[in-house]
């Protein structure tokens, strides 16, 4: 199968400031990609990129068309919502439904009605009388009205509480997301949702850190929570990140097997979260 | 024609075109039904204008009644001609009013079309959806400027008829002067077809206004009428400093300049004429040059300088990044 997105050596400078250098990644279809790192890592740039939002250097091929060249084809079938892309607040819902069932060849107003009516957003309101909740929820009837092969979103569950937070994954993984599509996705609150992950790409000062499957994870990384007395000869099979924790030390090691490690101490699969943070406060490897 | 029902192989692909054609369309519509819901000043306010003229009709009677049949001319000069020449000016007037009014109205929302969706970051669900910046470009200038001038044309029809109908009213309840008011189909025919030539002429005239607004919405960071006000300000600065008028010349000229030319330099018989006499509006066939203003080489030239602005309001919000 063809990939999803292909970047080679994606490059992006503003003014002075370089927000990609030479990035490089590939998103498989039917996968669930969380795109992490810190603010000003070049998430947003890369995320601008991919839809041709922004202008950029290097090679880049999403669904097989340049987003540059072909975007108006490409956005048949790539969906996009963030943070940032606010729904009009003078629109109407029932005009929202209106203007995208008018410039969408595949949008299925049912859809998005059928789960409108599961909430208490009404027709006739105006999304300057929704709440943020409401608004969001708006929005997503309207993604998940639309039959795209790529859902790009980036931190859509800003400002919102758990209980919006939690029931839009919930949807989105139970009434969107099937092995033909895909769903790029960025947020803060990676605990939250990295059950729900594929596979991760960590980024940082606009270069990729690390690109892999959950599995491979599984298979690369450990986290060995060791007593104190014990940290010596843990450190010395030279983990590249540790931690204190209630007296314990967790260490993160790379390619170490079971066997050489399990001994020491409790051994896991690191979280997402805490090998995020591990790759970022740990030495450049 | 006839080879397609037996050829069918041919017919397909000549299907095709059409169907991608007519989604085209159907998006223009959808974006343009858009404009007219976010900016309800479009058709609110001419609306207004309109209802406004009619309220004036319905209560100014006795004003009216008052001036024409204390005027001596009424009651031995005033014949078939004048009530009809009434009438007509009347639908002149009419359409003028809704036009100044809707002058103001689309310069604002020229400047505001392209600037608004940056300003409530709502562009970016815009370009969520499957629509080319160019499309956008277009809808805009098809709601401003085909659309609502038009609109505005027919809004003017129906109010004079409205008026005409209150006049006759009053005219047949005793509160006007009989026969102060008259209709002819024709003649009503002959000047509305005056008014939608006039209608094209100044919508094509006034391309390169609507184009410059577009890019001054497409730009500004902040206060985009203030930055439409910008040619005002350096013909000021230039009188000032250099005591000339250049730039004012060019902007007056650029913002009524084909009137002249249509009407010969105000040069009328029509004008002269009235004088005497009056004389129905469509007497105008035969004075108004449109074959001076539609071959004028600086309204043609207007609009190819249009199409360079458009395209570059266009390729600005293809690749502006707010970030």
């Amino acid at each position: 199968m063809t990939a999803v997105i292909e970047a080679r050596g994606l490059a992006k400078s503003y003014g002075n400031t370089r927000a990609l250098e030479g990035v490089s990644f590939t998103v498989e279809p039917g996968r669930i990609v969380g795109l992490i790192g810190p603010n000003g890592a070049g998430k947003t740039t890369a995320l601008k990129a991919i839809l041709g939002l922004t202008s950029f250097d290097g090679q880049l091929q999403v669904l097989g068309r340049d987003p540059r060249a072909q975007r108006d084809a490409l956005m048949q079938q790539v969906c996009f919502m963030a943070d940032v892309a606010v729904l009009p607040r003078w629109i109407r819902v029932r005009e929202a439904l209106d203007y995208v069932e008018g410039v969408h060849p595949r949008f299925d107003r049912r859809i998005a009605e059928g789960f409108l009516a599961k909430t208490d957003i009404r027709m006739s309101s105006r999304v300057r009388q929704l709440s943020k909740g409401m608004v969001t929820q708006l929005h997503l009837a309207l993604i998940l009205a639309i039959d795209a092969r790529l859902l790009v979103l980036d931190e859509p569950t800003l400002g919102l509480d758990l209980l919006y937070r939690r029931k839009f994954y919930d949807t989105l993984l139970n009434d969107y997301y099937d092995k033909e599509r895909t769903i790029l996705l960025t947020t803060h609150q990676v605990e939250e949702v990295e059950n729900l992950f594929t596979d991760v790409i960590f980024i940082s000062h606009g270069h990729v850190t690390l690109e892999a499957s959950v599995e491979d994870l599984a298979s690369r990384y450990q986290q060995l929570t060791v007593s104190a007395e014990r940290a010596a000869s843990a450190r010395a099979l030279k983990p590249f990140y540790e931690r204190e924790v209630f007296g314990r030390v967790a260490m993160f090691y790379e390619g170490r097997s079971a066997a050489e490690l399990g001994t020491l101490g409790e051994l896991r699969t690191p979280s997402i979260a805490d090998l995020f943070v591990a790759k970022m406060q740990g030495a450049p490897s | 024609m006839s080879s397609n029902i037996d050829t069918p192989v041919v017919a397909a692909p000549a299907a095709a075109v059409p169907a991608s054609q007519g989604r085209m369309f159907g998006t223009l519509v959808a974006l343009v039904r858009r404009e007219f819901w976010e900016h309800r000043g479009l058709w609110v306010a001419p609306l207004a204008a309109a209802g406004l003229l009619v309220v004036f009709a319905l209560f100014a009677h006795g004003h009216v009644a008052h001036i024409t049949i204390e005027d001596e001319d009424i009651g031995g000069n005033w014949g078939m001609r004048e009530a009809l020449a009434l009438s007509t000016y009347m639908q002149g007037v009419v359409w003028v009013v809704l036009t100044i009014v809707m002058a103001f109205v689309l310069t604002f929302y020229f400047v505001d079309c392209l600037y608004a969706e940056r300003k409530d970051r709502s562009i970016y669900f815009w370009k969520s959806l499957p629509v080319s910046d160019g499309l956008t470009v277009a809808s805009k200038i098809v709601a401003g400027g085909v659309v609502v001038p038009f609109g505005v044309l027919l809004l003017a029809a129906v109010t004079h008829i409205v008026l005409v109908s209150i006049f006759a009213a009053h005219a047949a309840l005793g509160q006007l002067p009989r026969g102060l008011i008259a209709w002819n189909t024709l003649t009503w025919l002959r000047v509305e077809g005056l008014l939608f030539l006039g209608v094209i002429l100044g919508i094509l005239w006034n391309l390169p206004i609507t184009g410059y607004l577009l890019l001054v919405s497409v730009t500004s960071r902040r206060n985009p009428l203030m930055w439409a006000m910008v040619p005002f300000l350096l013909a000021l600065l230039e009188f000032i400093l250099l005591r000339t008028t250049y730039l004012w010349t060019f902007i007056h000229y650029r913002m009524g300049g084909i009137w002249s030319v249509l009407a010969n330099g105000g040069n009328l018989r029509f004008v002269h004429a009235t004088q005497h006499h009056m004389l129905p509006l469509d007497a105008l066939w035969g004075d108004l040059n449109f074959y001076a203003a539609f071959t004028n080489l600086d309204l043609w030239l207007g609009v190819v300088v249009a199409a360079g602005l458009v395209y570059a309001a266009t390729r600005i919000r293809r690749f502006r990044d707010d970030s």
